[in-house]
Parts: structure tokens; sequence; C-alpha cells
């Protein structure tokens, strides 16, 4: 009769988890959907290749589904509640026939909903002469050059995107020119914005941990 | 009875849920200077948890004894394993220093600004007020005035959560016995944990142990005074949202000491017993069982 009764309470310790129960069974008293906020890291970058020895002008756009596929968050349910502006980098790659020493550039955002924003400071003055020949530069930060209304009003646009469905898209102008003048400036250059999106997701956890059940 | 041996279950799996309900989406907050401070309390919390409820007996018989029983230990992460200083990473400007939740913190975006309009915003913690687990132990003694004890569960969870292994394996002996009329229980006892959660979490953890208690017929009580030691590591991919950095981290405890009482009774072949432990942050375990 003992050995009898610790086999059959081994087994129901031991093995209650694996046989007797399912665990979303188990989960349903004291674990809910609940809403945690969350955040993700998400780059918008443009890619401009400039030869030119005069004033160039390039755009790069991105449509309103490509911005929306990069602001989405793994799974269906969750809230975008801001999108900040980490930093802005630029990188570059050189190619052999390059003479310029340096590039005098603007750079704006442009679309169909709103007027032009000014990124940069005007005529940004962007020394090349360190570049290596090869592969993109490691990104250099610009944040010091940045126009502060014009992030401030990006971030707003780029909610707008992420919050319902704009057909339009936005495009990322560069312009300038080379310097010093009449040189040859053969370069690819991309842009880079670092964004972080905060959002609100469904996570199953006990009760009390999250901010609010689901709806 | 079952309703007990339900509670232990749900425990159990409770934990794994948190754990390894989306394994890699709680780890992967931070890669660089950030990731060890933000995890660091896991390896302090599972180490202080596992280490709770251990011995349910103050006294090591002379003969032989088989004891089962199940448990559910309980630990409450300490406030100020709740934040860490973070640092902004190098692409941000000016770099600073601050105050932000860990993986237990509070689930709220800390915020700062940087130059022109621009901000950076620390991941949130997830507001772990209280971490259950669950588990079944059977110890046997009796011999050279000894005792081996063992824990052990596998269990496939969730399709998607994985499979999480946890054992545990420890011993103890009595050295009271080398002296004469000593009014009390003396036992030395080292106790040894694995966990492993997929290929995302795995765990060592080590304890040695001092026991001084006192038993009589149908009740124990004991002081554990312990020295513990864990290595974790953890594994996760980091998205920075351009490319993906496999991450490997590897933590120490930072809680070497626990202290724990202990309290038991036995009616027949039923024991219970309840521990508290403290060790930077409060533990608690419930246990009931058969004792032979």
């Amino acid at each position: 009769m003992k050995g009898l009764c610790i086999i059959l309470f081994a087994q129901f310790i031991f093995f209650s988890g694996c046989c007797f129960m399912e665990p979303n069974e188990l989960f349903d008293d004291t674990c809910t959907e609940q809403v945690f906020e969350e955040t993700k890291n998400v780059p918008l970058e443009s890619v401009y290749s400039l030869n030119t020895g005069s004033t160039f002008a390039e755009a790069t756009t991105l449509t309103a589904s490509q911005i929306q596929n990069a602001l989405k968050v793994p799974g269906d349910d969750f809230t975008i509640k801001r999108i900040e502006i980490t930093s802005a980098q630029i990188s570059y790659m050189r190619y052999p026939d390059n003479t310029s020493a340096a590039l005098l550039v603007n750079t704006a955002v442009t679309g169909n909903t709103f007027s032009q924003l000014l990124l940069l400071q005007e005529n940004l003055f962007l020394p090349l002469v360190d570049i290596p020949g090869t592969g993109f530069t490691d990104p250099v930060n610009i944040n010091e050059y940045l126009s502060g209304p014009a992030i401030k009003e990006l971030k707003k646009i780029l909610l707008d995107y992420a919050t319902f469905l704009n057909d339009d898209g936005i495009s990322f102008i560069l312009t300038g020119n080379p310097s010093p003048p009449l040189t040859t400036a053969h370069f690819d250059l991309k842009f880079k914005l670092n964004l972080t999106i905060v959002y609100e997701i469904c996570r199953f956890a006990p009760i009390g941990d999250g901010i609010r059940p689901c709806d | 009875m079952k309703k007990i041996l339900t509670l232990f279950v749900i425990n159990f799996l409770y934990f794994s849920s948190i754990n390894a309900q989306q394994v890699s989406d709680f780890l992967d907050a931070y890669a660089g200077d950030n990731a060890i401070p933000y995890i660091q309390p896991l390896a302090d919390i599972f180490t202080a948890n596992v280490h709770t409820g251990t011995r349910e007996w103050s006294r090591i018989d002379t003969s032989f004894y088989i004891r089962i029983r199940g448990q559910a230990i309980y630990s409450w992460p300490s406030e100020k394993s709740k934040t860490f200083t973070g640092v902004t990473p190098e692409n941000f400007e000016p770099q600073q220093f601050v105050k932000v939740p860990t993986i237990v913190g509070k689930n709220e975006a800390v915020s700062v600004a940087g130059v022109n309009e621009t901000f950076y915003v620390f991941p949130t913690g997830y507001n772990v007020k209280i971490l259950p687990f669950g588990t079944p132990q059977i110890t046997v003694g009796g011999f050279l005035h000894s005792e081996l004890s063992a824990r052990f569960f596998a269990l496939p969870l969730h399709k998607d959560f994985g499979d999480i292994q946890f054992w545990g394996i420890g011993a103890r002996h009595d050295i009271s016995h080398y002296f004469k009329n000593l009014p009390f229980n003396v036992v030395l006892g080292y106790f040894y944990h694995n966990m492993k959660l997929e290929e995302h979490v795995n765990t060592n953890h080590h304890l040695i142990s001092a026991h001084i208690g006192k038993s009589g017929k149908w009740w124990s009580t004991e002081l554990m005074l312990g020295y513990q030691t864990a290595d974790m590591e953890a594994n996760y991919s980091f998205n920075d949202g351009e490319r993906i950095e496999e991450v490997h981290v590897e933590l120490t405890n930072e809680n070497p000491f626990i202290m724990e009482l202990t309290v038991g009774a036995k009616f027949s072949i039923i024991g219970i017993h309840a521990s508290a432990s403290y060790a930077d942050l409060l533990s608690a375990s419930l246990g009931i069982g058969l004792y032979f």
C-alpha cells in the first residue's frame, strides 16, 4: 500500500503538468491579455548617387506602403503611441574619379500632404577628403546640423503614416553642388534617420502586470 | 490536496509563460552596454528562487526515509533591481546617463531630449511584481548520516513557447553526530540546479549551505545560511532596425549570500513545510508531500 501510494503520488507530481492539463486552461485565472508599452528601432534610409561637376538635385521616394511596413510592429494587435527621431547620420562611398573635396548640400523632405521641410542647415558643408575609396564609411552623426522645427514636424507626419492609411509617399531630396566648383563629385551618399517607435501591444501576462486589459 | 497540486502546476507553467512565451521579445531590448544591467535581475531572482525551499526537515534520520513533495516558490524583485543607470547610444547627442527600468521594472518608456528635437527612448520593463515557480522534489536519506535530493521536470509548453527543462540535485550531511549531546542539528549541504529554455536561456546555480535546526516527532525548524553562485547565458537577436545582431550575454548573480528560515510539520505521512529566504530580495516557499 505504501509503495502504491508513493508511485501514484510521484506520478501525479512529476507528470501532472504534461499529461493532465493544458497550459492554456491553467493560465485562464492567473494570466490574461494585457496592454504593455514597448519600443522598436527603425531606420529610414535614402541613398543618392552623385556623378556631376555642377549643381545636383536627387530624390529618393519612399512609398506609403514602404513607410507603413517599416513602422509595422510584429503581430497585429498594436497601437503606435509616438515616434521619435533619435539621430541622423550620413555615410559615403567615393568613386576613383572623384575630384571634389567637399559638398555643399541641402536635405529636404516633401510630400503631397505637407509642404517641404528643410531637414538640415542650409548649404551644409560636408568635407570629403578623408573618405576611403571602397565601401561606405561608418555613419557620421549630423544631429547638430538638424533643423529642430523640421524634425518636430516630420515626427508628426510619420505618425500620421503609421496610424492611418495614407496613399502618398514622401521624398527625401538632396540638392547642392561640389566644392571647389567645377570639380567632379562622384559619390554614393546615404542619409539615415534613426527612429524609435513607442507602441502599445497585447501580451499574455499575469493579471495586473500590464497597463490595462486588452479590449 | 488537488488544489495545492494544481496550484503547484500553475506556478511553474505560469513562470514558464513569463519566460518562454516571448523570450526574445523580452530579452531583446538592448545590445551593448545596457544589455547586461537590463536582464541582471533575472539572474539574481532565479538564483534566490531555486535556492528557496530546498530542504523540508532539519534532522537527518539514521533509518531510511523517502519524501516526495511539490512546492510553490515565490520571489519578489527588490526595488533596487527595478532600475539601472542606462546610457544613450553613440548616435544620440549629447550622451546621457539615465535611471531607467530593468526587465522587471516599470512598463514606462523613459525618454531623454537631445539636440534639435531628437529624443532617445529607453526600452520598458515588464512590471514584474512577483516571480512564481514550482517544482517537484524527491529526497532519500538515512544512510551515512546523509540525504540526497533531486528536482526535475521537462515540459513542452505551447507550440510557440518552446520547451523548458529544469533539474537539480543536492546532498546534505549531518555533522552534529560527530559531537556528543549537541542540542540541535547541524547539517552541511550542496545543491546544483540547471534550467534551459530552448536555446535562449541556460542557467547553472550552485548553493553551499549550513543548516542549524531542531526537529521533534511532528515538527521541524531550521535556519539556513548559504553561499550561492550562478552563471546564466542568454542568447537573443537584437534588431536595431537595420541589421539583426546575435547577442550572447553571460551573467553571474550579484547576490551571493542567502539566509532562510524553514518550518515544517508532519501528520502521519503527510508533510508540509514553509520557508522564507532573503538574498537581497525576499522569496517564500510552501510545499506539501508524502514523508515515509
